[in-house]
């Protein structure tokens, strides 16, 4: 019996191929986009290691008492979590002066463990802080490089912190926990612990923060963690940090990539599958023969099974095989021209997981795909087997239960790997609803189509054939219709992602940040650097301000749910109570858009107008026409959300969440921020010495290493999200590909037999090409136009990001699959042409 | 007159490693309007034979001269055109194109066919084709609706609807009872004695056979006039 349910698998040797092709196509492209998008998540979260330089941070602007840091360790440990490492920073704001000059800096105490992730790049050793951490002395202190010009700074030189002597080791070109944030942020500069103990830098009154910082051995509970730590710590005035809600902005911006790679990952199997449903219909029609014979001889239904069971393992397994093959050829192949490509090195593997999935899904798929007609076929009677004219497989609805189970599984798939409610059901509902809705128009189709009574013997039997043939026309139609959508889905979403990673290199990229820049030293300012062919952009001015009250409700730290299972619920809590940054300007700079509401300038009412960063207002679940007062130094401004805006992260420039209009603010107690753009490395010392030696209370900020870094990891980006809708474009084609080829050659004994009865060559090319190409061609269009409306849903809805339409890569597929199935109609007719009459006539 | 010209047609089959002489050296001239009856014990390389004649396979080596037109050098696509004007098949299995009625079935051939006629006079000389065969109710039934005599009927309309000058019928009657069998072969025989067509007819029933001028036997590839 085992032996001979591989011998037909053998003896269809053909079919066995491309069904097995079909499938493992579609998980070496879900391996390696769940491959590539776990690599990515991993920098994200490295990279928010490294801004937080631990795992979990425990921080005051006070003294925190041991018994909470005792506290926080014994849940660590209650959860079988491992601390690798801790690290204690206090830091606090102080003079740093040299004989000649002085300037306020932010000074971060630090012991021999620090940094527990990342690192500081020093400029004048060419080493990194870790590696000469144990000769750093505790007289010792390196700085940011700005300092280096503002105070004209030598190697060794000898610097005074209060009355602390310091003999400066190194400058640090850059620091991995440099973000873009600002808002009171001056030079950095890093002394020892022990110096600090034995100073009178911090006397009682003085402010500072402390940090406790933990290194976890991964795997650990993340969310478990950080709920159970805010339980057990009521005390709002300690802020609890993981490295992902240190996460900045660029960070939480490639949570879109790494959902479209899901996306694309889940549609890879999802092409496949349905191009193996398609084939293994082909299968067992070619079968049914056999079976009828079988069953005449006394074939049961449990040999049947077995017999069934046996070919599925087998083909899992063989599809396994080649897709864990494929996928370990292939990812070192997408890593290597990464690697040509990009500046940035990131490693790709193959995470366990991801291998252990897909085996998993691999044989639910299998049986999932082909188990419909397993039961259709015992259920029919044998000598309706054996009509050959009679031949009308009927799929119950019962029996397709299983595959309308698959939709459920998918979306649990969906659920489990993007962790989001939204998501799951966008994409499950749009996928049955294109399925249903192809049905239907499929259906109507054929309807039109009966109308009409063409004189020409070729297009009348060509359309004929397709009305005749009703249930295989509207299986290939909605077939080709839905995997023309889900291909188009990818570049279409693409081009709308891509927005968010491009940037103009001519762009204006800011090289200084300018902070505390008070209102009157505005114009001095400019004129030092008009000397110098520069200026302040971006001047805005800064308030600093607390979310009071919204709507007149009290807003206050929300009591943290039971638990965050989706990442709706993460995002909403990360973002309560926050001190704000207000600022006001009356019309939007060129990086921002508006989404919803009216600008400034049309607005005319009483209460003060605000504008808010449409995510921003999303998270602290502020709408259009809310009401929002602020605290500002003690008194109260309220305003009205009239605009909702969108910000282009990649600009760099001082944006802000929430922006009054002019007005209310003019008079409220503010400072300045500005950039200055694109300046070279001499320049950069020169305005920032000057610059210091002019305004010694402004903070300048050299952020040059920092928007180079995110500039190239945009770069990076935008060309991975490229490859990957190339790839599931690929998958795409292969898999259609093998369906209409798998259905042509359904047709080799209607072409033979015409070509007997003496029909022209032409007209037999004309008849199969009529057919096909009308057919695949409206699918595609009719897949196409499908691929907008959900396109500009998931860009809309999900991604959160305006939809830029494009017509270039849906024409560019249109066409492909009409010009694919053409050429693989020719080919087909011309061999069956070529080919000996009386060989098909008996084969078939 | 004759119309075909058999001249030492041979044909073999690889079994394995030996290589089978199915038809070997044949000869055989088939004058026009006669009706030629082709016996033989199964196996003997009947339906070969025919297949070679439709040009739907090629022989070894010999000629097959059709109104001195020899269609073994002739292309697929040459030889398409040919039977299109010159011979229609009945073929042993009827082949019916299953998603086509009765109707279509039989207009097809004339549809495909190069001509001027009209759609409506197609269509009236398949009727009275169905007609004649007794079909006249079954017009818009489809294969899977027709029992296996009516398929066949159906087969022998399509193939007497080009008014080909040769037909060449497998076994017809084979897979119907005695008395359709008869009957459809007695129709099928008066239409061709109608339209004056040259017929080579492979059959097992020697009622049937002894309805044609002369009948050859099959033996080890070679054909014994048997009557
Ligand atoms: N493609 C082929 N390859 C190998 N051998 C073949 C092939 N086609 C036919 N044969 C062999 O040629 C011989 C003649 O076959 P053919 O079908 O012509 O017999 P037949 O006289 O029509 O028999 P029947 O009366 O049973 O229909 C048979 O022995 C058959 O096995
Ligand atoms: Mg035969």
């Amino acid at each position: 019996m085992i032996a001979h349910a591989l011998k037909e698998l053998v003896r269809k040797w053909r079919w066995t191929l491309v069904f097995v092709f079909n499938l493992s196509f579609g998980f070496i492209g879900f391996i390696s986009l769940l491959s590539f998008q776990n690599s990515i998540e991993n920098k994200i979260l490295l990279d928010s290691k490294k801004i937080l330089t631990a795992d979990l941070s425990i921080s005051a602007r006070k003294k925190i008492a041991t018994t909470e840091i005792d506290k926080t360790k014994k849940i660590i440990r209650d959860l079988g979590i491992k601390i690798e490492s801790e690290s204690y920073l206090t830091e606090f704001m102080a003079m740093l002066k040299t004989s000649e000059k002085a300037q306020m800096v932010s000074v971060k105490a630090i012991d021999a463990n620090y940094p527990l992730y990342g690192d500081l790049e020093l400029l004048w050793e060419n080493k990194n802080y870790s590696d000469i951490k144990s000769s750093f002395k505790n007289n010792e202190t390196i700085v940011y490089s700005e300092l280096k010009e503002i105070l004209n700074l030598q190697k060794e030189q000898s610097l005074m912190l209060g009355k602390l002597n310091l003999s400066l080791r190194d400058i640090v070109v850059k620091d991995s926990t440099q973000t873009f944030k600002f808002g009171g942020i001056a030079p950095k500069i890093f002394i020892h612990q022990e110096a600090l103990k034995n100073s009178e830098l911090l006397k009682f009154g003085s402010t500072f923060n402390e940090s406790y910082l933990f290194k976890l051995k991964e795997p650990y509970p993340r969310e478990t963690l950080l709920k159970k730590l805010e339980q057990s710590i009521p005390d709002a005035t300690i802020k609890i940090e993981t490295a992902e809600s240190a996460a900045n902005d660029s960070a939480r911006q490639l949570g879109f990539l790494t959902d479209f790679l899901k996306l694309i990952a889940i549609i890879s199997i999802l092409l496949s599958s349905l191009g193996a449903n398609f084939l293994y219909q082909v299968f067992i029609f070619k079968k049914i023969k056999d079976y009828a014979i079988f069953k005449a001889l006394g074939l049961n239904k449990q040999k049947l099974r077995a017999q069934y069971l046996v070919q599925m393992i087998t083909l899992s397994l063989v599809v396994t095989a080649i897709s864990a093959l494929g996928s370990y050829l292939f990812i070192p192949l997408i890593q290597f021209f990464l690697n040509k490509t990009l500046s940035i090195i990131f490693e790709i593997s193959i995470p366990n997981l991801v291998i252990v999935l897909s085996f998993f899904i691999i044989f639910i798929t299998c049986f999932l795909v082909t188990i419909p007609f397993l039961f259709s076929l015992e259920t029919i009677t044998t000598a309706k087997l054996f009509n050959e004219e009679k031949l009308n497989l009927n799929i119950s609805i019962r029996s397709r239960v299983p595959q309308i189970l698959s939709v459920f599984l998918v979306g649990l798939l969906s659920l489990y790997l993007t962790k989001s409610v939204n998501l799951t059901l966008i994409f499950i509902s749009s996928v049955l609803s294109i399925a249903i809705f192809s049905v239907v128009i499929g259906w109507s189709g054929i309807k039109v189509l009966s109308l009409f009574n063409p004189r020409f013997w070729v297009i009348k039997y060509s359309l004929k054939s397709i009305i005749r043939k009703k249930g295989t026309s509207i299986i290939v139609f909605s077939c080709i219709a839905i995997s023309t959508m889900l291909m188009n889905i990818l570049p279409l979403v693409r081009t709308s992602l891509q927005e968010e990673f491009n940037y103009n290199k001519n762009e204006q990229i800011p090289s200084l940040f300018l902070i505390d820049v008070q209102e009157e030293q505005v114009n001095a300012i400019n004129e030092l650097l008009q000397l110098q062919n520069l200026k302040i952009d971006n001047l805005s001015p800064l308030i600093r301000a607390r979310i009071s009250k919204i709507n007149d409700i009290p807003f206050e730290k929300k009591l943290l749910k039971n638990s965050f299972t989706t990442r709706e619920e993460e995002t909403e809590a990360r973002f309560r109570n926050r001190g704000i940054n207000l600022t006001y300007r009356h019309e939007f700079s060129n990086t921002e858009t508006l989404l919803e509401g009216i600008p400034f300038t049309n607005y005319k009412d009483e209460t003060p107008g605000l504008s808010l960063e449409y995510k921003y207002a999303e998270r602290i679940g502020v709408k259009l026409n809310d009401l929002m007062t602020f605290d500002i130094q003690g008194v109260e401004i309220k305003g009205k959300v009239i605009n909702l805006r969108k910000v282009r992260w990649i600009s760099f420039q001082p944006n802000f969440f929430i922006a009054f209009d002019e007005g209310v603010l003019n008079q409220a107690p503010k400072s300045f921020i500005g950039t200055i753009n694109n300046l070279s490395e001499e320049k950069t010392k020169k305005v920032i010495s000057s610059l210091a030696e002019n305004f010694s209370n402004i903070s300048i900020i050299d952020v040059r290493a920092l928007s180079k870094d995110i500039l190239n990891m945009a770069d990076q980006m935008s060309l991975s999200i490229q490859i990957m809708a190339l790839l599931a474009l690929i998958t795409g084609l292969i898999i259609l590909s093998s369906i209409i080829y798998i259905q042509l050659n359904e047709r080799t004994w209607e072409l033979n037999f015409l070509k007997i009865i003496g029909a022209k060559f032409n007209s037999v090319y004309l008849y199969i090409l009529v057919e096909f190409a009308f057919l695949t061609f409206l699918a595609a269009l009719f897949g196409s136009l499908l691929s907008y409306v959900f396109s500009f849903i998931l860009v809309k809805y999900l991604f959160e990001t305006t939809f830029v339409i494009s017509f270039k890569e849906p024409l560019f597929i249109i066409f492909g699959i009409a010009l694919i199935s053409i050429v693989i109609c020719l080919i087909i007719t011309r061999r069956i042409l070529q080919n000996s009459a009386n060989k098909i006539l008996k084969e078939f | 007159m004759s119309i075909i010209e058999i001249k030492n047609l041979t044909k073999s089959f690889l079994q394995g490693n030996n290589k089978i002489n199915i038809l070997n050296e044949l000869n055989l001239v088939v004058p026009l309007a006669s009706k030629i009856g082709i016996v033989g014990q199964s196996g003997s390389g009947k339906s070969t034979f025919l297949s070679l004649m439709s040009g739907l396979d090629k022989p070894d080596h010999g000629q097959i001269l059709v109104n001195n037109n020899d269609i073994t050098k002739m292309s697929e696509e040459a030889l398409t055109e040919f039977r299109a004007k010159n011979l229609s098949i009945v073929f042993q299995q009827y082949h019916l194109v299953a998603h086509l009625t009765a109707l279509e079935n039989v207009m097809l051939p004339l549809e495909i066919l190069d001509h001027n006629l009209s759609k409506k006079s197609i269509k009236d000389k398949a009727i009275e084709l169905l007609n004649e065969v007794g079909l006249e109710k079954r017009l818009s039934h489809f294969p899977s609706q027709l029992s296996g005599g009516e398929s066949q009927r159906v087969a022998i309309a399509r193939a007497l609807i080009t008014t080909p000058k040769v037909i060449l019928a497998d076994e017809p009657s084979g897979n119907l009872d005695l008395e359709t069998g008869t009957r459809v072969m007695n129709l099928f025989m008066t239409i061709i004695d109608k339209y004056q067509i040259t017929t080579l007819l492979v059959t097992h029933n020697p009622e049937l056979a002894s309805l044609c001028q002369s009948v050859y036997k099959l033996n080890h590839g070679k054909f014994e006039k048997i009557k």
